[in-house]
């Protein structure tokens, strides 16, 4: 399953999507609003996307663990709007017969997410005017990443 | 001819427009068309160093040519997670 909600990410649900007689083990991956950066207090998170580009650049990453990895089963659900701190941003999930598979797939796929899906977070602090995040250090900057 | 290029994020707040629409030579390239984006939009060049361009979804190399049928987008350094 791949989505982009603007409801509450339902973990109970991947979760019992992912289970599955052929696997030994399920990975589950949560990315949750932090409250401070450093000295910064967020008061809460404003998340837009490319919303067709980003299905399909998610599905991709599916396809691509699912060739790299002897994985199963693969959900990545990402909300969309304003989520509260302490909620979930995003929930990858990854069933594998064995453990490694399913640990290493889940931390390419939330790392691959975090490089080149476009979905964008803006922080709302507590005491200044709302900031768009755009990592200048992001692997997807093109000083760091040469046209191919 | 004529093409609508799609932002988001600070780029669409810096804009004020979830869309821009530029008069291009025929089948510019995306270099090209980054330079004019910024010479129409001075207030877009900063950004504009940082982004990536999207033509159909897909990630595209400054040297991709350009139709004026095509999803054009400016992606900004995406910070999803």
């Amino acid at each position: 399953m791949i989505e982009l909600t603007s409801t509450e990410i339902d973990t109970q649900r991947i979760l019992d999507d992912a289970y599955r007689a052929d696997c030994g083990a399920v990975v589950l991956f949560l990315g949750t609003t932090r409250q401070w950066t450093k000295d910064r207090e967020t008061d809460h998170l404003v998340y837009d996307a490319y919303q067709a580009m980003a299905v399909s650049k998610l599905e991709e990453l599916k396809r691509a663990a699912i060739d790299r990895w002897p994985v199963k089963h693969v959900a990545i659900v990402h909300r969309l709007g304003r989520v509260d701190i302490g909620k979930a941003s995003v929930a990858v999930v990854v069933a594998s017969p064995h453990r490694e598979a399913a640990f290493e797939a889940a931390k390419w796929l939330i790392d691959e997410l975090k490089r080149q899906v476009p979905i964008w977070k803006q922080e709302h602090w507590t005491s200044q005017a709302p900031s768009w995040i755009h990592p200048p250090s992001s692997p997807g900057n093109p000083t760091s990443n040469p046209p191919t | 001819m004529k093409v609508r290029i799609l932002l988001f994020a600070a780029a669409q707040d810096i804009a004020q427009n979830s869309s821009i629409e530029l008069d291009v030579g025929t089948d510019p390239t995306v270099s090209e068309l980054r330079k004019l984006v910024g010479d129409t939009y001075p207030a877009l060049r900063a950004l504009l160093g940082s982004s990536r361009f999207a033509i159909d979804r897909e990630f595209v190399s400054d040297d991709t040519i350009v139709s004026s049928h095509s999803e054009i987008a400016m992606i900004p350094p995406v910070s999803g997670g």
